[in-house]
Order: C-alpha cells, then sequence, then structure tokens
C-alpha cells in the first residue's frame, strides 16, 4: 500500500534551536523556567533541558512513550559528571549522567510510563525514529509517541518533538509539521532561529519514508 | 504471529569468552573479581570490580585480526561489539562472510560509549579535545555500524542507550523490526567497557564496597561494577541454520516507572512484569526460571525480591551478578545469553550466597536440574537508571 505525503498528518510537531553560549552549552530562553520544573535543574545538561522545554507545551498521557534518535545522547550530562569527579562528585548529579537523560527525564517530569528509548543512529534519525515509533505503537495500542529528533548545527543545538499517533482506522498519522509558536517567546527572538533547511529536510525524509513505514 | 528464535550466542566478561566456557565457570559456582582503584579523585579507596584483564581484551582483538577486521584505532566498545556480534552469527552457523545479510538489523545497548577512551582523556594519557563541545569525538553508534559493515547489513543499525536494560530493550526492537518485516534476522546485545565515571558514580551512592555482590542475602550491601559484551543472534525460526536454537522468544516488555532517577519502584516493575504476561499470555506461576536483575543493592533487591515472593512463589531465582558483576549496559544481554543456556542445558548456576545464607526473601532454593519438561519458561528481567524496566520470556523450542 503506497500512500502519497499529502495524505499523511501528524497531530503535532514541536521545535527549536538554542544556540551555544561561549561556554559551549545551548542557552534556554527566558521562560524556560515557567514551562520547566527548576528543581535539580543544576544537574541536567542542556540535551536534557531542551527536551524538556521543546516537550513542555504536549498534553502527554501516561500510557505514552519517549523515543529519541540523534547522532549523540546525553554524552555532556557524562561529561559534566566527569569534571565534577576532579571536585565534588554528587549522587544527584550522577543519577542524571546517563546516556538516556534526556528521555528518562522526560519520564519522570511528565509522568509517562510507556516506555523510553535512546538511539544513537548517526544521520538516518528521522527514518529510524519512524521505524521504531511504529514498533511501539503497535506494541502499545492506543497510545502515542514522542519522537524527540536533537540536531548539533553550527548554530547551536536543534530539537524537535513530534507527536505520532495510530489513527482509529489503524492508518498512522504522519507529520505536517508546524512551526514553534515564536510569539510566546517574544522575549528570546534569538533563541528561535527559523531553520527552513531544517524543516525542509525533515518533511521531504518523511515523505519519502510513509510508503515504507505504513507498509502493507 | 511470527515464531522467533534465538541461534547463536557470544558473550566476553572477564571470566569467559565464549558461550561454553562462561557457562562451565557459572555452573562451577566461580567468582573472579579484583579490587580496583578508582582513578578519579573522588575515589581513592579500592573496591570489588570486574573488569576485564588487557589479555581478555587481547583475545577479541586477535579473533577480530584473523578476520581481517581489526583497525588501528578501534576503540574497545566498538571491538568488543565486533568480537560478540560475529561470535553470536557464528555460532548460529551462519557464514556471514558469504551469505547475504544485507537485511539483517543490528541493535546493540550500551551505557557509556567509548568510556576508555574518556577515561585516558581525564587521566591526561591522550591529548583532550580542545573543543568545547567534547562530545562531537565521540560516534556512540559506531558500534552498531562496525558490525553492520562487516556483515554487509543494509538493515538499521542501532545502539540503544536505555541504561542497565539497554540489552532487553535492544532485544524488543530486534523482534519488532522483524515483526514488522523491516529486516529478516536481528543480532540483538549489549556492550560496555569499564568506566571509571561509572565507577566513581556508584561510589558517590555508597553502593561499592569491598565485598563482592551479595544479591538477595540479608547482608546485600554493595553493586560489583563490571564490564563486556553479549549478543544473540534472533531469527524466523523457519530461517534457522543446522544447529538447534537455544530458545523460542515468547516476549518482551519494558515500560518506565515515571518515579526516581536511580531507585526501582514495585508499582513500575510489578506492570512491566504485567505487561509481559498479558503479552506472553501465560502466569507468573508457570515461569519456572527467572534471571533475576539482582544487582545486590538494597533498593533493587527489595522491590525484585518482593515481586518474587509476591507472584513467583515456585520459581527458582539465579543472580548471575553474583559471578559476572554488573555488566552495566551489557548486563541484559549477559542475562539472555544465561537464560539461552539455562533452556538449552536444563542445569542453572549455583546462588553463591545461598550455601550459608538464607536468602533475605521467601524464594524457593535454586535447583541445578531444571528437568526436560518442554513447558519450562525462562524470564530474564533487566532494570536501569531513569526508572528503565525490560523483560524477557523464552520458552524451549518446539
Amino acid at each position: 500500500m503506497s500512500i502519497s505525503s499529502a495524505a499523511l498528518q501528524i497531530p503535532c510537531a514541536r521545535r527549536a534551536l538554542f544556540p551555544y553560549d561561549t561556554a559551549g552549552s545551548p542557552r534556554m530562553p527566558g521562560d524556560y523556567t515557567e514551562c520547566v520544573n527548576p528543581r535539580g535543574d543544576q544537574f541536567r545538561d542542556g540535551l536534557t533541558r531542551a527536551c524538556l522545554y521543546v516537550a513542555s507545551s504536549f498534553d502527554m498521557s501516561e500510557a505514552d512513550s519517549v523515543v529519541m534518535c540523534g547522532k549523540t545522547p546525553n554524552i555532556e550530562a557524562l561529561e559534566n559528571f566527569y569534571a565534577s569527579c576532579r571536585a565534588t562528585p554528587t549522587a544527584q548529579g550522577f543519577a542524571v549522567a546517563t546516556t538516556s537523560a534526556g528521555t528518562t527525564s522526560l519520564n519522570i517530569a511528565r509522568g509517562v510510563r510507556g516506555g523510553n528509548l535512546t538511539v544513537s543512529v548517526g544521520n538516518r534519525a528521522t527514518c529510524t525514529a519512524m521505524m521504531l515509533a511504529k514498533i511501539y505503537i503497535h506494541t502499545r495500542p492506543g497510545t502515542a509517541v514522542y519522537l524527540v529528533l536533537p540536531q548539533d548545527v553550527d548554530q547551536g543545538l536543534q530539537v524537535a518533538v513530534l507527536e505520532v499517533r495510530c489513527a482509529i482506522d489503524g492508518r498512522w498519522l504522519m507529520p505536517a509539521l508546524k512551526d514553534f509558536d515564536t510569539n510566546n517567546h517574544s522575549d528570546t527572538p534569538q533563541t528561535f532561529v527559523d531553520e527552513p533547511a531544517f524543516l525542509d529536510e525533515l518533511d521531504s525524509r518523511l515523505s519519502a519514508l510513509a510508503p515504507f513505514v505504513l507498509g502493507t | 504471529m511470527t515464531s522467533l528464535v534465538i541461534s547463536g550466542l557470544g558473550v566476553i566478561t572477564r571470566s569467559a569468552n565464549d558461550p561454553g566456557s562462561l557457562w562451565r565457570y557459572l555452573l562451577a559456582g566461580e567468582a573472579d573479581f579484583e579490587l580496583w582503584h578508582g582513578l578519579l579523585d573522588c575515589d581513592k579507596n579500592p573496591h570489588v570490580a570486574a573488569r576485564m584483564r588487557s589479555s581478555r581484551i587481547d583475545q577479541a582483538a586477535v579473533f577480530l585480526s584473523e578476520r581481517d577486521l581489526l583497525k588501528p584505532r578501534h576503540e574497545i566498545s566498538e571491538m568488543l561489539s565486533l568480537y560478540v556480534c560475529l561470535s553470536a552469527l557464528e555460532d548460529a552457523e551462519i557464514d556471514w562472510r558469504n551469505r547475504d545479510l544485507s537485511r539483517c538489523a543490528v541493535v546493540i545497548g550500551n551505557l557509556e560509549p567509548n568510556s576508555r577512551l574518556y577515561d585516558a582523556s581525564e587521566r591526561r594519557e591522550i591529548p583532550q579535545p580542545t573543543n568545547s563541545h567534547k562530545y562531537r569525538m565521540v560516534s556512540s553508534y559506531s558500534m552498531a555500524d562496525a558490525v553492520s559493515a562487516a556483515i554487509g547489513s543494509n538493515g538499521p543499525s542501532l545502539t540503544i542507550h536505555n541504561t542497565c536494560a539497554s540489552g532487553n530493550n535492544a532485544l524488543e526492537i530486534g523482534a519488532g523490526l522483524i515483526a514488522e518485516g523491516i529486516v529478516d534476522m536481528a543480532i540483538i546485545g549489549g556492550v560496555d567497557a569499564f568506566s571509571d565515571r561509572i565507577f566513581s558514580g556508584f561510589a558517590t551512592l555508597g553502593v561499592l564496597g569491598e565485598q563482592p555482590c551479595k544479591p538477595f542475602s540479608p547482608h546485600r550491601k554493595f553493586v560489583t561494577i563490571g564490564d563486556g559484551g553479549a549478543a544473540a543472534v534472533l531469527q524466523r525460526s523457519g530461517d534457522v541454520s543446522a544447529q538447534a536454537p537455544y530458545a523460542r522468544l515468547v516476549a518482551v516488555a519494558s515500560n518506565n516507572d515515571a518515579k526516581h532517577p536511580t531507585n526501582l519502584h514495585y508499582d513500575g516493575v510489578l506492570a512491566c512484569h504485567q505487561i509481559l504476561w498479558e503479552r506472553s499470555g501465560h502466569h507468573p506461576k508457570e515461569i519456572g526460571v527467572v534471571f533475576a536483575h539482582g544487582t545486590g543493592s538494597i533498593a533493587n533487591d527489595n522491590v525484585e525480591g518482593s515481586i518474587f515472593t509476591d507472584h513467583y512463589p515456585t520459581a527458582h531465582i539465579y543472580a548471575v551478578k553474583a559471578q559476572t558483576g554488573h555488566l552495566m549496559g551489557a548486563a541484559a544481554a549477559m542475562g539472555l545469553v544465561g537464560s539461552c543456556l539455562a533452556m538449552r542445558t536444563r542445569k542453572l548456576p549455583p546462588n553463591l550466597y545461598n550455601k550459608d545464607e538464607k536468602f533475605s526473601f521467601d524464594l524457593p532454593i535454586t535447583v541445578s536440574n531444571l528437568g526436560d519438561s518442554r513447558d519450562l519458561l525462562v524470564q530474564n528481567n533487566a532494570f536501569g537508571f531513569g526508572g528503565i524496566n525490560a523483560i524477557a520470556l523464552l520458552g524451549a523450542v518446539t
């Protein structure tokens, strides 16, 4: 069965670009603490913060799942703990210094219990993410999978979060990307830079992938 | 649903470098550990560890060299991934050099990529990267990609980072890729090289010590950190080569506690069990053996032991970490290899600390002989930081 890209839709997609500061860490927008619980934030790495922020506008349910596909997992978290080992390492710091900190922090912060997966796949993240979403949805009927797609770009760390669901008739609802609502973040316009190339690439990859993912 | 079987195994640890030597070591009730000095400033005291000797890693290098796959700058995790995955293929009697494996997925679980590179960097044994984004030098996906390249796979190659549950998550994804028709077979497993960061991190939790781990013992206190790798070949039953498969994959389940970054939560772990029971169609009283996650920590064993007491009145509980140490991202895959070997040989190694001490929980005494019932079911538990739970259930090949 081949379905044209025009027939595909996804309920929701959010993305944001977080420019690196001089220390090389992604800068968070001004309303970060309004969107993300600041408790324990000093132990989070930039990727985890970005995930929590971009995903904050989604209405996640307990049975849903989180899948992250990217070139590298939460390596910054590991490096932060390495650095702390030379001074005063803490159990709290070690607890979140894992390569899966981005997804598990979302699980814990949002009460998402369906599962989580953090996958390193180099440059094939988007296609792989859709395959994994299909597996998760088929093994967890009636739930949503939140795909987290981080990308390390010249301007900073870019994170897209896509909500993927299965339609009532069993057919997939696929992405029709919607821009992040930058109007809600007017105090930090420099933080959210339009990246049409990224969106175009994502759109074209997903469109090309659609017949494969939808299968027969 | 298509019947999936495990047809080949590969393993490397401090104590063994193939399934046969591992099983002899475990059945003999041995425990090979050493005292390890953490090299970071925060952790100067020696603690018991199960770190692979350099001679063991050299064996993996020779294995790869004999197959013209050894590169001058192989990172250890990448090398171990190649070793266990190719060993598993050869154990399954699959001629990976000549057979078309373009539709074979490679799914490898891992906790910390390139740990020894990081350790060497921290010890100033290699130049520190000047780029502020040091992590750009790391490509953890190379673990799976190296295997894919070696066998000529076009299928997905994934490195999964789901802490200590990674191997069972890899099994779930490998099975899913076959079930969806995306690939015809999958090599799944877990690999983790020893990390001073992990070692020091567990020291901050106060769970490292001068005594090895004692899973489910009333005197349990410590976790024994180790390293290594394990892999399995997952195929449709009709596609298997000459030898008899080890076991049939009955079901895999995973979820997340969504409660605490380190400690297990009873409700979440029980929920994962319930998903497994539902997917498999089996009641826990039908399950004969459980390869427990059994880290020996107070927190893990309290939750896991309580679930065994409440729901598994007749299952024999075995904790491999008392003999191999906790292999971190490879722990679940090690449990899977042990589960397969128990299913094939119908034997179960002794729980070391059940000889002189009773379990802290009301668990049945472990037997050494499992009988020849075709209904034997073996469960493999794995739980990790971040509330990650993943459990696999194996059955006999019919």
